[in-house]
Order: structure tokens, then C-alpha cells, then sequence
């Protein structure tokens, strides 16, 4: 699904991913962790298409209906509408645009994009009603200005309500679950279960094993210095739970 | 050469109610070569883009023949699909003449006449003009509403029925425009409730011109006027309006405005709180993608009285805006109030505000305070709404409604202009 390749990348003159590469095939349910500062967030930044980040050297090769293209020269909206989606680590607040309106722009672009065709503004607000019903979501939500005086886990579970209503191919979630209590965090491991087929893709970015305890990836890598310094199975980000990623890293530069 | 005032004066005095329209057609044009001559700014203030390009009025005011008025032109407009519809009474005002399309354009509650016909029943009205243009030294504008007494009209709201009585204002031009629409003077008699709907609309093969309104308005005491302003012109146009307000004692005036852009918008809003316990409630949005001149002041003549200024504009492309709004609280205003506040979102890297917020208060037992600000779209915001999908020109927009509609959130639904939300709700292009 994407195929990332020798990705360099820098902001201004300060170089933050330095040849990194990674495979993301349909199905698959990937974990990025890492010491802060290692590019975890950079990364998904430059997959969604962010303008603050200039790369280099290297490509991101996304493949969907069976075609391959570079997502370099797409714009964030046109990647949007690709099917790519990032959750915000910290999503903004924009005053003055009720959620509902925004969300059904958001969609209304997408289904463009894909030649789906879109909802009117009623219909919209019945499909809404179900998603927020699922994830068992206030309907004070859709009325309030996105974001705005939202506490930090009433951002996140916005996040998720985007997710479950634009339905993308690839989701990147930045921190998804840092603000959120026991409760709420299970209850997002079961929303993104749900979300997860063998058509999508997964991409978790965070510091902590307890949401991987609830939806276990397939890959779990660790970034150093805009690198992937180690991949492998579950077991790797309980051994970072446990240990600590320098006594780990350095199991493995021994072991390797 | 005598004042201006003493030269309408003069040819107010030549005017009754035998006046045929080429008489007053001559008489709006001696009064233009009146002006040209003595008012014109001087070459300083032309230079100057914080105050309106007058130069582009001269054009359109001195060196354009006059359209002379005919009945033809009239009917296409009166038929036209593109006026504003409303079950309410309606006022209309084209080519600087009003319209009576009906015998029911005059009802109990309320009177429309010449001024020229009033005057002769109640001489002192003129004089109420002159003093209280004295509180508002605006010479050029002032003036050129002036010029146009003689064609102006009053009207007169006599009594409130059980409901506030409504009235719609429909002003239109058809074509490049010589001539200017006539003053107009309303008066709320005591206890009387009113709302008032100014439409200003651009004739659709309108290839630009000179639009202007000129209104002044007296609330006597225990009176209460609702007055929206809906603009939506074309992009060649050049709009002048020029509004003036006296508050009496208990009463309450709220204007709402909107308005998008146009060669030149110059609102010039003045109130007057001449008597205690009275009220004011201001507010507007613009959008803008070439020169808004916008002034509203707030003069407290009086104990226990309130206003209110609320103002957004949003600018985009070369848009440029002077933006002025002041509060005078005189020495026997104790116990006012008075806030403003006008924000200004820039949309694009040439786009400039002069933004000046003014407070003169001559005593200390007031509570008041003033500011404006100037900002920007956020980048952050603009890539959170790209990522979703949206595209930069429709996040722009969504952006630019959310940063207006939370004035127009606040105003009674029927208020809203569809054709104006339509308006925002398309892709900011520039």
C-alpha cells in the first residue's frame, strides 16, 4: 500500500528524517515508537502532506486500485482524497465552524475525490447520528465549533469520529491515545478494531504498550534519529514497556 | 459664494409641490456644480489611501452627462426577477427617485412625502438638519447628501401596530449610474417600534457605478428602530453610505450590516445619544476584496446611555481598508456604557487595514472600552482542513464564514441574507 523509500526530510536547514524506509501493506497494523524527537510525528506529517516539512531525497510510493503513483507532488487534499488520513496529535481549534458543517465538507471532498456520491446535508446528519450512536459520542459534539473548548480526550474522540466517518484506506494516528482515561482508551482500541479490515491500514504512533494491549500491531518499529532502527513483532513493545528503549536498542545492536 | 447649506436653502425655497422632475433634475444639477467647485478635496487627501478614493466619485459625479429620468428604464427594473421579494411593505428607490408602485404604499402607521411638501408645514425641520450635522463634522460627505434635499423624502412613523411594523427598503441602479439617490429622513414618533430591511442590489447587467444612501434618523422618546442593511454589488461599483441616527430619551436603535466587496464601499454610520436611557446596538460584517472605507461613531450626549460596536471584515487579495470607530463620551454622560470592538482577518499577503479603535471620554463615571485586531488565517488551521480533504480555496472559505458567522449567528434568523451566506459560502477565490 505504501512503500516508503530512503525518506529524507528537513524543516528549514535542520534535517529531521534521514533515509528512512517502511512497508505498509493493506491489512496490516503498524506501530511507530521512539524516543521523543526521533520523527515519529515528522513522519506522518510528511505522508499526509504537511507544507511546514520539506523532503529531500527518497519518494512515498502509495498504491490504490491497483495503481502506483509518488505522493510527493499531491497536496495534502489530494492525498486526503486518496484515502490517507492523520489524527492530530494536537488538533486545533477553529473558531466559528460548527463541527457538523465541517465534517460535511470533509466528507462531501473526499466522496468527490472518489467518485462517490456525496450525502445531502440531511441524509448527512442521519449517517452522523449512527457514527456518534457507535462510538458513543454526546450529539452536543456536531453543534459545537470544531475543536473549540474541547478537553484534550473530547479532541481525540473527535479525531475518531472523523476516522469512522471518512473511512480512509491508510489512517495514521498521531498520539491517539495519550489525554484518555482506561475507559475511553478501551473503548478506542474497539473503535479502531472496528474500523480495521483487510483493506486499511493501520499506523499507530505512540509512547506506551497499554492501547497496543487492546489492538495488537503486526509490526512494531522503533525510530531513532529519523531512522527505523528496529522491527519486529508485539513482543518488541512489551520489551520497551519492560526495559526502556535504550537497554533494548542496545540488545539489539548486540544481537544483530 | 454663500454656504451650501444657504444655497439649498435657497433652492429649497424654489421647490413646492408643483415641482415638475425636470425642475428638480435642474436643480440636482446646479447642485452638482455647486459641489465641484466648492467641496471637492484637495489633492493631499487623494493620495492618501486611508481615505477614500474621491477622486473616482468626481468621475462618476461631474464628468458623466446625467442620465436624464424616464419612465421606461423604470419599468424593466419593476419587472425584473432579480429585486428582492417580500410579502412586507416595500419602499423602492431607483435611479435616485422613489417609486410608489401602489396605493397601499401608504398605510395608518406610517407617511412617505417630499421633504420639500413637509417643509412647508414644519419650517424648523430644516434648521434640525443643520444642528445636527454641527455634531458630526463630516464636511465632504455630509454635503453631498445634502445636495440632494431637494429630491429628498420623509417618512413619518406615526403609530406602532401590535407588532413592530416592518418596511423593506429596496435601492437599485440600473446602469452607470449619473445620478444619486435622495436623501432619505425617518422619523419614529413616540412609543413607535419599527425594523426597517435596507436591500442594496446591483441591476445584474450592471457594469458598475455610483450607489449611495443617505439616511438620518430621529427616535423620538420610548422608540425602538430594528435596521438591517443588506449589500451585495458588483465588483466595478463604488458605494457611499451615510447614515445618521438621533437617539431620544428610552429609546433603542440596533443596525446590523453586511456587505461584500465592491470597487469602494464608504459606510459612514453616526449616531447621536442625545437623550438618557437611550441605546445603541451596532454590528456588521464585510468582505472585501478592493477598498473598504468604513466609519462608525458614537457620540454619548446624555447620562444612563448604551452603545455597543461590534464590526468583522475580512479582506482578501489587494483589499484595503481605513477602519475607524470612536465613542465620545461628553462631560454629563455619567452612568454610559460604551464598548467596540472591530476585527479585520487579512486573507492574503497584499491585503492592508488601517485599523484605528477611539475612546475620548471628557468623564470618569463611565464604563467603556475600545480595541480592534488585525489577524490572520492560521496555517495550522488551513493544513488541519486541507488534510481532511477540503481543498485550500474551500478551507479558505470555511474559514472566512466562521470567522463572520458568529455575528450573523446572532441575528434573528428571517435577518439573513441567503444571497449573502451564498456569497461566503463559495470559494474565496483570491
Amino acid at each position: 500500500m505504501l512503500h516508503i523509500q530512503d525518506l529524507h526530510v528537513q524543516v528549514g536547514d535542520l534535517p529531521i528524517l534521514k533515509g528512512l524506509s517502511l512497508d505498509l501493506q493493506p491489512g496490516e497494523i503498524h506501530a511507530l515508537m521512539g524516543p521523543n524527537g526521533s520523527g515519529k510525528s515528522t513522519l506522518g506529517k510528511v505522508i499526509a502532506g504537511d507544507p511546514a516539512y520539506t523532503v529531500t531525497s527518497g519518494d512515498l510510493q502509495y498504491t490504490t486500485d491497483l495503481k502506483t503513483k509518488s505522493l510527493l507532488p499531491l497536496k495534502p487534499e489530494q492525498r486526503a482524497g486518496l484515502g490517507i488520513f492523520l489524527s492530530f496529535q494536537y488538533p486545533p481549534e477553529i473558531v466559528g465552524v460548527p463541527n457538523e458543517e465541517f465534517l460535511h465538507a470533509s466528507f462531501g471532498a473526499i466522496c468527490r475525490a472518489q467518485g462517490i456520491e456525496e450525502m445531502n446535508k440531511e441524509d448527512f446528519h442521519v449517517f452522523l447520528q449512527q457514527k456518534i450512536a457507535d462510538l458513543a459520542i454526546s450529539e452536543s459534539f456536531l453543534s459545537r465549533q470544531l475543536n473549540v473548548d474541547f478537553s484534550g480526550g473530547e479532541k481525540k474522540r473527535n479525531e475518531l469520529l472523523q476516522l469512522a466517518v471518512l473511512s480512509p484506506r491508510l489512517a495514521i494516528l498521531d498520539e491517539i491515545d495519550s489525554g484518555l482515561d482506561v475507559d475511553a482508551l478501551r473503548q478506542t482500541a474497539e473503535v479502531l478494531k472496528g474500523f480495521h479490515d483487510d483493506d486499511k491500514a493501520l499506523v499507530l504512533i505512540t509512547h506506551y504498550q497499554r492501547l497496543l494491549e487492546h489492538i495488537r500491531p503486526h509490526h512494531v518499529h522503533i525510530l531513532r534519529q529519523g531512522q527505523v532502527v528496529v522491527s519486529a513483532d508485539y513482543t518488541l513493545a512489551q520489551d520497551i514497556e519492560r526495559y526502556g528503549y535504550d537497554e533494548v536498542l542496545a540488545s539489539h545492536v548486540c544481537g544483530s | 459664494m454663500p454656504s451650501v447649506l444657504e444655497h439649498f436653502n435657497a433652492a429649497l425655497r424654489q421647490c413646492d409641490a408643483r415641482s415638475t422632475h425636470h425642475e428638480l433634475a435642474a436643480l440636482r444639477e446646479s447642485s452638482r456644480a455647486h459641489l465641484s467647485e466648492a467641496l471637492y478635496p484637495n489633492s493631499k487627501r487623494s493620495g492618501n489611501w486611508r481615505w477614500s478614493q474621491h477622486l473616482l466619485h468626481k468621475k462618476c459625479l461631474y464628468n458623466e452627462a446625467p442620465t436624464p429620468m424616464q419612465h421606461d428604464p423604470w419599468e424593466q427594473w419593476l419587472h425584473t426577477t432579480e429585486t428582492p421579494t417580500s410579502s412586507l411593505p416595500t419602499l423602492r428607490f431607483c435611479q435616485g427617485r422613489y417609486i410608489n408602485q401602489s396605493s397601499s404604499a401608504q398605510a395608518e402607521e406610517w407617511s412617505l412625502a417630499p421633504l420639500h411638501q413637509v417643509l412647508a408645514e414644519e419650517p424648523k425641520l430644516l434648521e434640525d438638519f443643520c444642528r445636527r450635522s454641527a455634531a458630526f463634522p463630516l464636511p465632504l460627505f455630509h454635503h453631498l447628501c445634502l445636495s440632494f434635499l431637494a429630491d429628498a423624502y420623509v417618512l413619518t412613523i406615526h403609530r406602532s401596530p401590535a407588532q413592530p411594523l416592518l418596511l423593506d427598503f429596496a435601492y437599485t441602479f440600473m446602469d452607470e449610474a449619473s445620478t444619486l439617490q435622495p436623501l432619505l429622513h425617518i422619523r419614529l414618533e413616540e412609543g413607535c417600534q419599527a425594523e426597517i430591511r435596507e436591500h442594496h442590489r446591483a441591476f445584474p447587467q450592471s457594469a458598475g457605478g455610483l450607489y449611495n444612501c443617505a439616511l438620518h434618523v430621529d427616535l423620538a422618546a420610548h422608540s425602538t428602530l430594528h435596521h438591517s442593511t443588506f449589500t451585495t454589488p458588483g465588483a466595478a461599483e463604488i458605494h457611499l453610505h451615510n447614515r445618521r441616527v438621533v437617539v431620544g430619551h428610552s429609546s433603542r436603535y440596533q443596525h446590523l450590516s453586511a456587505m461584500s466587496g465592491s470597487k469602494l464601499s464608504r459606510q459612514q454610520l453616526s449616531v447621536l445619544l442625545a437623550a438618557p436611557q437611550g441605546e445603541v446596538d451596532l454590528q456588521g460584517v464585510s468582505f472585501q476584496d478592493q477598498h473598504l472605507d468604513h466609519q462608525v461613531e458614537v457620540l454619548h450626549r446624555a447620562p444612563h446611555t448604551i452603545s455597543r460596536q461590534h464590526y468583522k471584515s475580512a479582506l482578501s487579495g489587494e483589499g484595503r481598508g481605513a477602519c475607524r470607530g470612536s465613542i465620545t463620551l461628553d462631560r454629563c454622560a455619567t452612568s454610559s456604557q460604551a464598548d467596540l470592538l472591530h476585527r479585520h482577518l487579512l486573507l492574503s499577503p497584499r491585503a492592508q487595514v488601517h485599523a484605528q479603535p477611539q475612546l475620548i471620554s471628557d468623564t470618569d463615571e463611565v464604563k467603556a472600552s475600545h480595541g480592534a485586531t488585525v489577524t490572520q488565517i492560521s496555517e495550522e488551521d488551513l493544513w488541519y482542513l486541507t488534510c481532511r480533504g477540503i481543498s485550500q480555496s474551500e478551507a479558505q472559505s470555511i474559514m472566512i464564514r466562521g470567522f463572520l458567522c458568529d455575528i450573523l449567528r446572532r441575528w434573528p434568523e428571517k435577518l439573513r441574507d441567503h444571497h449573502f451566506e451564498n456569497l461566503l459560502f463559495a470559494p474565496a477565490q483570491k
